[in-house]
């Protein structure tokens, strides 16, 4: 009788420290184009704080598209260029590894042109934003403005003199 | 050609824009009134210049027009690469505001480099104006390589110098075509 209270005991005792010992890993994702943004915790909140991470695109489990490191949140980012499964790993270093599977549906790109558009417009006063063009013609007047002014200031100076 | 922030010490750059300041004063001094529209002229053939690119080895390789500039400009060649490297850097993002005196002391060394050899009039012409376009991408393209190497970027960039042995050969050619034009339409504009 003593004997399978202790067995009970040591099995209830392994079933309630087992999440704890070994770290399960969950992520929570969020998609909002063109970025999809992962947080990585042990189960119970505790980040993944500095955790490796690689990101792989989809049907290419060998060739990484991005590796890099999460913050001291668990948090990182990644800016897929396909729909499709994309597969996350993430390690940090001392024993604890995992990895998730992403899905980037058709849908999560509609909002590219949309995304774009307001992206130009908050930065519409900026001159890095305009065409090569506009760039090159700004440039080209600064030239010849700041040389006719040069110009007519010395040309003054000499009817000056004379 | 164009270096970056980040990559030279900001001492070294600081230092540079002192130097740069000594050599406009030094160069601009005394300019007349002759030489402003060409200096506008040759400003904005530097400026546009850095935007024509050619696919090379793997990489983009554009024009300078450092050695022409020297040629017709003389030592006042200078203030004129500054400013074209400071509307560069402002616009086209092409180097940092922090390294533009030491962007604008290596191909202004490249311009008076060539101005020197221009006046080496013994030389036949037709071997001086093609000698300071390639100069004038040369003298830039070395100073540039020791500058990475000293900043600890190692000697592999002296690799580069392949890249930018053919731009000297290109720039040399052009070089030779705009004084052979500006001899036949409007010889005054050489000295």
């Amino acid at each position: 009788m003593l004997k399978q209270i202790m067995l009970c005991g040591l099995g209830l005792f392994l079933a309630g420290a087992e999440p704890v010992q070994a770290h399960q890993v969950t992520f929570k994702t969020v998609q909002n184009y063109p970025a999809v943004i992962v947080r990585a915790g042990y189960e119970g909140a505790e980040p993944l704080s500095w955790a490796a991470v690689s990101v792989f695109p989809p049907d290419q489990e060998h060739s990484a598209w991005q590796n890099g490191r999460a913050d001291k949140a668990g948090q990182f980012a990644f800016v897929p260029n396909a729909p499709g499964f994309w597969t996350v790993h993430v390690d940090d270093e001392m024993g604890h590894k995992a990895k998730t599977v992403i899905e980037i549906a058709e849908s999560f790109f509609d909002n590219r042109e949309r995304s774009i558009g307001s992206g130009e417009k908050d930065s519409a006063g900026s001159l890095g934003t305009q065409p090569l063009i506009f760039r090159l013609l700004f440039g080209l007047m600064i030239i010849f403005g700041v040389t006719g002014i040069a110009y007519g200031l010395m040309a003054r100076q000499s009817l000056k003199k004379g | 050609m164009h270096i970056s922030d980040g990559i030279i010490q900001t001492p070294v750059c600081l230092a540079a824009h002192a130097v740069c300041a000594a050599a406009i004063y030094i160069s601009g001094r005394n300019t007349e009134q002759e030489d402003i529209p060409k200096m506008g002229m040759t400003g904005a053939a530097l400026f546009t210049a850095s935007l024509i690119h050619f696919p090379f080895a793997g990489t983009s390789i554009h024009l300078g027009l450092f050695g022409l500039a020297g040629i017709i400009l003389g030592r006042r060649a200078f203030p004129v690469i500054y400013a074209a490297l400071f509307l560069q850097s402002l616009i086209f993002q092409h180097g940092g505001l922090l390294t533009l005196g030491v962007n604008a002391l290596n191909m202004g060394a490249g311009a008076w480099g060539a101005w020197l050899l221009w006046r080496v009039k013994r030389l036949p012409e037709s071997l001086r104006a093609p000698s300071a376009g390639f100069l004038g991408i040369l003298i830039p393209a070395l100073l540039m390589a020791f500058e990475f190497n000293f900043s600890g970027y190692g000697k592999g960039i002296f690799y580069l110098l392949t890249i930018y042995l053919a731009v000297a050969v290109i720039e040399s050619g052009i070089t030779f075509s705009a004084v052979r034009f500006f001899r036949k339409v409007k010889a005054d504009i050489l000295p």
